[in-house]
């Protein structure tokens, strides 16, 4: 179960990498981007 | 709605994962939103498309939507309900139009085609205002990539509907690019005129 949280987790921050390279998320709206990462 | 449960459910990895810091956090919760947001807007637009026994065609609007628009960038909606209304508008008025429009003379397309690869060499990836773009040079280039390979697949099919359906996804793309740039030269202008006003 652990495992697979963590393996989870590291998917989901791929997936954040993934869509940070992208020019947009996918259809014509996406959530707010944190404002702390924008640091 | 689909923020309360990103956030109870990074909160539930947090816990689980005392590792995770939080930067990691913002992004687990971002990315989530993200997966939520377009599952949920996409079985939506699916039931509405199986109601109209128009699922081919919504594969493939969906196809040419995610190939170009995540490359190209576009209009940006600033809530989930009117991101929802408008993608509903959006996928609708494709296909209404892609089944009623006659096939048009070749030579239309080819100047459209060629006015959408001059537009996309200079103004793709447009800025997102939610965001920072990145690397951006790949993008124009992938952009081009994908109007090119549209384009092709274009030429090659005789399908009226298909080719009028790639046909107005792609000019939905290009008008949103128009509109995102002028919309830029228009702020800039204002902040110009701005600057100008204080100087001799």
């Amino acid at each position: 179960m652990q495992k697979s949280l963590n393996f989870f987790s590291a998917l989901l921050i791929n997936i954040f990498d993934l869509v940070s390279n992208t020019s947009c998320a996918g259809y014509l709206g996406e959530p707010d981007y944190p404002e702390e990462l924008l640091k | 709605m689909i923020k309360s449960i990103s956030t109870f459910l990074a909160e539930y990895l947090s816990k689980s994962n005392s590792r995770l810091t939080k930067k990691d956090l913002l992004k687990i919760q971002y990315s989530l939103q993200v997966i939520l947001g377009d599952l949920t807007k996409s079985i939506i637009l699916f039931l509405i498309f199986l109601f109209l026994k128009q699922l081919f065609l919504f594969f493939l609007i969906f196809v040419i939507l995610n190939s170009t628009r995540t490359l190209m960038g576009g209009i940006h909606c600033k809530t989930f309900n009117s991101c929802l209304i408008c993608s509903i508008a959006y996928f609708l008025i494709i296909v209404l139009f892609s089944t009623l429009c006659p096939k048009l003379n070749t030579y239309f397309y080819t100047i459209f085609f060629i006015i959408s690869f001059i537009i996309t060499s200079a103004y793709a990836p447009c800025r997102n205002e939610k965001r920072p773009t990145k690397n951006k040079k790949i993008l124009k280039i992938l952009s081009l990539i994908s109007l090119t390979f549209w384009c092709t697949l274009f030429f090659t099919l005789r399908n009226t509907q298909i080719c009028n359906c790639i046909f107005l996804s792609l000019l939905f793309q290009i008008i949103q690019l128009i509109i995102v740039n002028v919309k830029g030269v228009v702020f800039n202008a204002k902040i110009t005129k701005l600057f100008f006003s204080f100087t001799n």
